[in-house]
């Protein structure tokens, strides 16, 4: 029996029209799928641009329903460390421990009504992890995802990492558009188009709400992030440049 | 102000004749030098041959003088879950939160007389950068540790990860042979060799860890280049990928 290994590199550059094209910054990621269906995900990610310019190191793992089961979280921001945190999930409850820079030494616990569904630390390669939550057997339409605990709620993931929790009244709008072919720098994919949020008007230009963010997943079932894009006033673009698949490491 | 990062990819490889230049397993890292001296190393290794095959995740960072401050480990053995645990390290203070397969959950914590010098998390790129407590301008020459804690005393790592002092007294020494040039996959390069243990390396018996050669770049970054461990172990360690550059891409 062997494991499955997925490597990644992607590149974040901007469409504004005034430094269209030009890099932002970049991620690279690791997959691995166990043979009992377990998953953790390593992912370097940088954001190169303007302060805050993070260094997000994160590593996340998943059980073979895709819920989390542990997680590490380590920050620098404009070349100062932040933090760094360890997370552990079991069915009744979540923790924490870590340190930061703004909160000292933290150890934080939440009791969970229900296990939670997603953890999100913000690399793209795991935002993309996210849209595994849409049932696609529904098809096309939207789905209210619940059970979201996250290191950080700062539109980069900038703060933290802690450990911070939405109700589970709560959640996100995840919109499944449907399948599309899909060409990037790494090849042509088969892919699942998504929209995270609500919004679905992309020329809009206002701040109040987070524009659309749309997303194209592997359709192969293991959601690699293929491209994604953020509309109105973002414009912030997102690309697979490599792309390996192999059984176990090397 | 710009970070450096430094790219690579270790050939894990045997050179026992009957399994000659047969690979075992890998490991690629990722390295952060920052504009303060900081550096953390991510690594991500597997041993894939026989039991146990281990594969291990690791993000280790340490100060501007490479005392460590914080870690993470994560492992998994014969593709089971076996623990994932957090480190932080001040200079009075070594702490460790974890859960274990084995320990459940775990939380340890050791008051220090001398801040930790080294912290053995067993990835191949993290025993180079252990090299670096040497002085150089003392020249070919013993280095005795004291102040050294590890994830795991398993030959390959492969329990824990907790957190674990060697006993007091108990020095683990290595040794600066010289200076060399060294030819691997990735290319030709100024190196340091250091050898830790014994020196016999026709040494064939189990009792004690054979001789460890290890080389790493010569230009303050301690990347490993090459290792080898002789006697029984014969196992083999090369650089077949290297990448160092400003930022991130």
């Amino acid at each position: 029996m062997e494991h499955e290994t997925i490597r990644g590199r992607l590149l974040y550059t901007s469409k504004k029209p005034e430094i269209m094209d030009k890099v932002r910054g970049g991620e690279t990621f690791i997959i691995t799928r166990h043979v009992d269906e377990r998953r953790t995900l390593r992912a370097l990610c940088a954001i190169d641009e303007n302060s805050p310019r993070v260094l997000r190191d994160s590593v996340t793992s998943v059980d073979a329903d895709w819920r989390p089961t542990d997680g590490f979280v380590r920050l620098t921001v404009d070349e100062k460390f932040v933090g760094s945190s360890w997370y552990r999930f079991t069915p009744k409850f979540v923790e924490c421990e870590g340190y930061t820079e703004q909160e000292g030494r933290i150890s934080s616990r939440i009791e969970m009504a229900h296990p939670a569904r997603l953890f999100i630390t913000h690399p793209i390669q795991s935002d993309a992890f996210l849209t595994q939550a849409y049932d696609l057997s529904k098809g096309p339409g939207e789905q209210l995802i619940s059970g979201l605990v996250a290191c950080s709620f700062h539109h980069r993931g900038a703060d933290g990492p802690t450990l911070l929790h939405r109700p589970s009244n709560e959640g996100f709008y995840l919109r499944f558009v449907g399948p599309e072919k899909v060409k990037v720098v790494a090849g042509e994919f088969d892919a699942l188009h998504f929209q995270i949020g609500r919004s679905t008007d992309d020329a809009y230009q206002g701040r109040e709400e987070h524009p659309p963010y749309h997303v194209w997943v592997t359709a192969d079932g293991d959601y690699v992030m293929l491209k994604a894009h953020v509309t109105g006033y973002m414009q912030t673009h997102y690309e697979l440049t490599e792309y390996e698949k192999r059984k176990n490491f090397f | 102000m710009e970070h450096e990062t430094i790219r690579g990819r270790l050939l894990y490889t045997s050179k026992k004749p009957e399994i000659m230049d047969k690979v075992r397993g890998g490991e690629t890292f990722i390295i952060t030098k920052h504009v303060d001296g900081r550096r953390t190393l991510r690594a991500h290794c597997a041993i894939d041959e026989n039991s146990p095959r281990v594969l291990r995740d690791v993000v280790l960072s340490i100060d501007a003088n490479w005392y460590p401050t914080d870690a993470f480990v994560r492992l998994t053995v014969d593709e089971t879950f076996v623990g994932s645990s957090w480190y932080r390290f001040t200079p009075t203070l070594a702490e460790c939160e974890g859960y274990t397969a084995q320990e459940g959950r775990i939380s340890h914590r050791f008051e220090l007389d001398e801040p930790v010098r080294t912290f053995g998390t067993h990835p191949i790129q993290a025993d180079a950068q252990i090299t670096q407590a040497y002085d150089l301008s003392r020249g070919p020459g013993e280095l005795q540790r004291s102040s050294t804690m590890m994830c795991s005393f398993h030959h390959r790592g492969a329990d824990g990860p907790v957190l674990l002092r060697r006993a007091s007294g108990a020095q683990t020494g290595f040794r600066f042979i010289g200076r060399e040039t060294v030819k691997v996959i990735a290319g030709e390069f100024e190196a340091l060799h250091f050898r830790f243990g014994h020196d016999d390396d026709d040494y064939m018996g189990t009792a004690v860890h054979p001789p460890y050669h290890v080389w790493v770049t010569a230009d303050g970054d301690y990347v490993m280049l090459k290792a080898h461990v002789t006697g029984y172990m014969q196992t083999h360690y090369e650089l077949t990928e290297y990448e160092k550059r400003t930022n991130f891409f």
